[in-house]
């Protein structure tokens, strides 16, 4: 959808939450922000909407929102188009 | 008009057949006024969609003229059109398949400069139109005319693709709480936001252009005959995998274009408890 074409990325440490990015499940740092995950899947921040569990979270808020365990998170590419 | 004819009777029942719509809604189509901005792949087959549905106040806005590489998701123009203004083609196109429509046509592009240099016609222009399109090809002019709607308390239907992704949502700022739950365009996409890619860079296909044009349509007429409920929805389409996702809009409460609404509405919720 929409999708960035990322691969997400695994960290192997012994404190991982289990999410869905993008529709593929992932395990990551469960002190990561949403502005630290786009940062992880090396996503340029300014360019995309962060959908999480079907709501979408202004940019604002990505500092300060720490991604949950079984969080369905989408990340999508502004389009203007027309 | 409050009744129709026999013509128009026949010409529109399969509308009218759908039992939340009937006589009532096909009356309010053709008694609504819209503006159509863009009239590029999107604009054009809204405006025919709506057009063919019985809308007879259009008002087309583009500065664009017709360029080869429109031709085939803009279907409307033709060879002979290129170099022209897109609003003349536009509008001397669809009154001649619609004898009895009114087409408004503005050959400007909506900037922070224009609107100054022209807000008296531009708000003379908006002030009775039931439903804004945008179907423009940028992000600077879809910040434009999202303020312009939210200062105007107007209907929003936001439309775009490019490549294989296609967004699309109805905002309605007419309605406070509405605003207050889902916010504005600026809320999704801030000014400073990166367009990595547009349809010159990445290209599109016609069809999947058709899809976006289609639901904004889709969205304006069942907002016009008050069966529309949706609002601050965002509906993503993948061209390539076929695949829609929804997503309930959030307003940003550091947003400074729907902010003085969102205050507003509040003050005037704590009034309307308080007495």
């Amino acid at each position: 959808m929409s999708l960035i074409n990322a691969t997400p990325s695994i960290t192997v440490t012994t404190d991982l939450i289990r999410l869905e990015l993008n529709g593929t499940t992932v395990m990551l740092e469960s002190d990561l922000s949403l502005s630290g995950l786009l940062v992880v899947n090396n996503i340029d921040v300014a360019s995309v909407a962060i959908v999480v569990n079907d709501t979408v979270i202004p940019r604002s808020g990505w500092q300060h929102i720490q991604c949950q365990a079984n969080d369905r998170i989408n990340v999508f590419s502004a389009v203007a188009g027309g | 008009m409050k009744s129709l004819t026999d013509r128009e009777y026949q010409q529109y029942s399969r509308t009218m057949l759908l039992n939340d719509i009937g006589e009532a809604g096909q009356i309010a189509i053709m008694n609504s006024q819209v503006a159509i901005i863009g009239m590029g792949g999107l604009g054009l087959l809204v405006a025919q969609y709506l057009a063919a549905a019985g809308v007879k106040h259009l008002l087309f806005i583009d500065n664009d003229v017709v360029e080869i590489s429109n031709l085939p998701r803009q279907l409307l123009y033709t060879p002979t059109d290129i170099g022209k203004p897109k609003v003349t083609v536009a509008k001397r196109t669809f009154s001649r398949i619609h004898s009895d429509i009114h087409i408004d046509a503005m050959n400007i592009k909506l900037t922070d400069d224009t609107i100054k240099a022209n807000l008296q016609l531009i708000t003379s222009k908006l002030a009775d139109v039931d439903v804004v399109f945008d179907c423009t090809d940028n992000l600077p002019s879809r910040h434009v005319i999202n303020q312009l709607c939210v200062q105007h308390q107007l209907i929003l239907i936001s439309g775009a693709i490019s490549g294989y992704q296609g967004q699309v949502f109805c905002l309605n700022f007419a309605d406070q709480t509405s605003v207050i739950l889902s916010g504005c365009y600026h809320c999704l996409y801030p000014s400073h936001t990166h367009i990595e890619q547009n349809c010159t860079q990445q290209g599109v296909l016609g069809p999947a252009v058709g899809v976006i044009a289609s639901m904004q349509a889709l969205m304006g007429l069942q907002h016009i005959s008050s069966t529309l409920n949706q609002y601050g929805v965002l509906h993503c389409f993948n061209a390539k995998s076929f695949l829609w996702q929804q997503a309930q809009m959030s307003r940003d409460h550091q947003c400074h274009v729907c902010k003085p609404m969102h205050i507003s509405a509040q003050d005037q919720g704590a009034e309307y408890v308080t007495n």
